[in-house]
């Protein structure tokens, strides 16, 4: 467990300025569960975002097992969030479970039997084979979010990363999310999951990452998810921060500071 | 038909307009997919500029430094529109309907200022010189051919040969960038790839059959087969026999129907398939759809009527005939027909569905008040159509839990 999957080191990110994820240092273990907390607007979709290489921190670095992320040959799955993905898009199930295989396919090759096979095989680990031909608008949320799992399982990632797979799921379909989640932790794979809801942060995950713009805490659950790093998520610890990012407004804007002071 | 594959001049117009559809409607299913089949419209336009700089420079009308300046042209355009995005805060689609109709006008006061003792019309810009591709020829190996049919050949082959080399990355582009970047595909670079693709196709159509048929084509066949498809490919495929069908159709009725512009009628046709792929598409049609549902409400009356009839025939009563002006009417013609009722009672295979009814009915019932827990006034009315619903491995299955749930009535709350 003492291996080390994925070291942010010192990053900063910001559009145009405006601060979204300040000075972030951490690391996440391997085999790791660990939940990404914090209110809205804290940079926790930017950090996957970072993460998986789609942003580009304008400050620090980030390792994966060791080998700084740029340079890094391991594929980092995604599982979106489910309103960025066009459900109506014309590809069956296991279509989108292919799409994971193109990349070690490389340019110019078309998928075979091989990569077929393999996409039907990670489609039953996560019990969805006999649904392969279905259109993905056709599915209920669980069986969508599993596709994706699926996929990521076909780029044979080690590292998973999850954009609220919980939200507005009902109470079986997040049972048969968590089944999924422990299978992929039984593998020895690092999970890491944007979560909103705290009652059940105890009890899904291992790991926590508190984010409000800064990193607030990270580490085992027990230890991390504390009454006290709560109020620090989400209580008025930050105005330092907040006021940063008004001065910055107000500079984009062209208003004095007096005059918004003024109120 | 036999006269127009005798005439070589309406022949190389039917094979204009079926290249220049097929090759827009192929390009467009990745336009459609990315929700940008305006991008169409808008490279049709604003590619105007570059032609006419190309043309200024060079003072010909060879192919090559027109094309150069159409393909620059849509660059710009679509860096711009990027950039008022991005930058400027700009919704999407304003942004580029301000570039393109900028950069259309330009040409078109390009082409009044400086073409006016040339044959470079503003109005052959909308709907081409269709009527003319005969007459207008090039020599190619030897062989003297109609220039548009040889430069739209050229754009279809390089549209298909780069749908097929970039297939798999332009479909993940399209479907989830944030999976093309998160596993290293130059995802801008593919996407300027296609816009480059769409100036060319949209230039090397443009002189033959005008914007009209550019827009139209790569907007209107790729959403038939977006109506017609759930899978890529098909839709690629589906997509291009829609354009030729329009194309072929069109062209047709535009020479011996009306007698007006092919380009309009090709596609004014592809409107009128559009129009019937909403209405009759099997799976998503507005008729299909209602038809089936229609049929289900018909099998609901005539079920209800035989349990009723059977109900009645039981206290010895019969079913009285029913407004026939109706669903519950038409039902009742049906089964009269068929011989399951006669005098108001069930027979035969009229019975034995009766029967089945209401065998699901009392289960459902039962379920419904031991299990779910819902009082008897909710059991009638619009909720016991579930009873309907109930096949064969749903009806072991409630009879399976009845029997559970009264080996363990705690369990049932």
């Amino acid at each position: 467990m003492s291996e080390t999957a994925i070291e942010i080191h010192d990053l900063t990110m910001a559009y145009r300025e405006k601060p979204v994820l300040w000075d972030i240092d951490v690391e996440i273990p391997k085999g790791s569960l660990c939940a990404v907390v914090g209110p809205n607007g804290a940079g926790k979709s930017t950090l996957l975002g970072c993460v998986l290489g789609t942003h580009k921190p304008s400050n620090g670095w980030i390792k994966i097992f060791d080998v700084p992320s740029d340079r890094s040959d391991e594929l980092i799955g995604f599982v979106p969030q489910r309103e960025s993905v066009d459900w109506d898009f014309p590809v069956q199930v296991l279509d989108v479970v292919m799409m994971g295989t193109y990349r070690r396919l490389g340019w110019f090759r078309w998928p075979g039997k091989a990569q077929r096979d393999w996409a039907m095989e990670c489609l039953s680990a996560v019990g969805m084979a006999e649904l392969h031909s279905r259109q993905i608008g056709e599915l209920s949320g669980g069986q969508q979010q599993r596709v994706f799992i699926a996929r990521a399982l076909a780029q044979d990632a080690k590292i998973i990363l999850m954009d609220e797979p919980f939200a507005g799921v009902d109470a079986a379909t997040e049972e048969t999310i968590r089944t999924v989640l422990a299978d992929l932790k039984k593998d020895d794979r690092t999970v890491v999951i944007v979560h909103h809801d705290l009652q059940t942060i105890e009890d899904y995950f291992d790991h926590v990452l508190l984010l409000n713009l800064r990193l607030v805490a990270a580490g085992p659950t027990k230890t991390t998810f504390t009454r006290e790093n709560l109020l620090r998520t989400y209580g008025g610890q930050l105005t330092l921060l907040d006021e940063a990012a008004e001065a910055v407004r107000r500079i984009r804007s062209g208003r004095s500071i007096r005059k918004s002071g003024d109120r | 038909m036999i006269d127009i594959l005798m005439n070589p001049a309406m022949l190389d117009i039917l094979l204009v307009a079926i290249l220049a559809a097929v090759t827009c409607s192929i390009v467009g299913v990745h336009l459609t997919l990315r929700n940008r089949a305006m991008l169409g419209d808008a490279i049709a336009h604003g590619v105007v500029p570059g032609l006419i700089l190309g043309f200024i420079f060079t003072g010909s009308r060879e192919v090559a430094p027109m094309f150069i300046g159409a393909v620059i042209a849509a660059l710009i355009l679509s860096l711009i529109a990027d950039w008022l995005k991005e930058r400027a805060e700009m919704d999407g689609g304003a942004a580029l309907g301000v570039v393109f109709t900028t950069l259309f006008s330009g040409g078109i006061i390009l082409i009044e200022l400086y073409t006016r003792e040339i044959d470079l019309d503003a109005s052959c810009v909308l709907h081409g010189l269709i009527e003319f591709t005969h007459f207008q020829r090039m020599e190619l190996f030897g062989w003297s051919l109609p220039r548009s049919i040889v430069t739209i050949s050229i754009a279809l082959l390089l549209n298909l040969g780069a749908l097929l080399l970039f297939w798999k990355e332009w479909k993940v582009c399209a479907f989830d960038p944030s999976l093309a970047r998160s596993t290293g595909l130059p995802v801008r670079l593919l996407e300027r790839g296609l816009l480059v693709l769409v100036a060319i196709t949209s230039v090397s159509c443009f002189e033959a059959v005008g914007s009209i048929l550019v827009v139209a084509m790569i907007a209107v066949p790729p959403t038939i087969a977006g109506i017609l498809c759930d899978r890529f490919g098909s839709m690629i495929v589906v997509s291009a026999l829609t354009g030729l069908i329009s194309a072929v159709a069109g062209t047709l009725s535009a020479v011996y129907v009306v007698d007006s512009n092919v380009p309009g009628m090709i596609a004014l046709t592809s409107g009128f398939l559009l129009g019937t792929a909403v209405l009759l598409a099997p799976q998503r049609g507005i008729l299909p759809v209602a038809f089936r549902l229609y049929m289900w409400r018909l099998r609901v009356a005539r079920e209800d009527l035989l349990a009723d009839s059977l109900q009645l025939s039981e206290s010895d009563e019969r079913l009285t005939t029913p407004n026939l002006i109706s669903t519950t009417g038409f039902a009742w013609i049906q089964l009269v027909i068929v011989g399951f009722i006669r005098d108001g009672k069930p027979r035969g295979k009229g019975k034995r569905i009766a029967k089945t009814l209401l065998r699901k009915r009392s289960l459902w019932q039962r379920f419904a008040s031991e299990r779910l827990g819902l009082p008897p006034d909710h059991l009638e009315g619009p909720a016991h159509r579930i009873e309907h619903h109930l096949d064969e491995s749903l009806m072991v299955m409630l009879e399976e839990e009845e029997q559970t749930g009264k080996s363990n009535p705690e369990t049932g709350s």
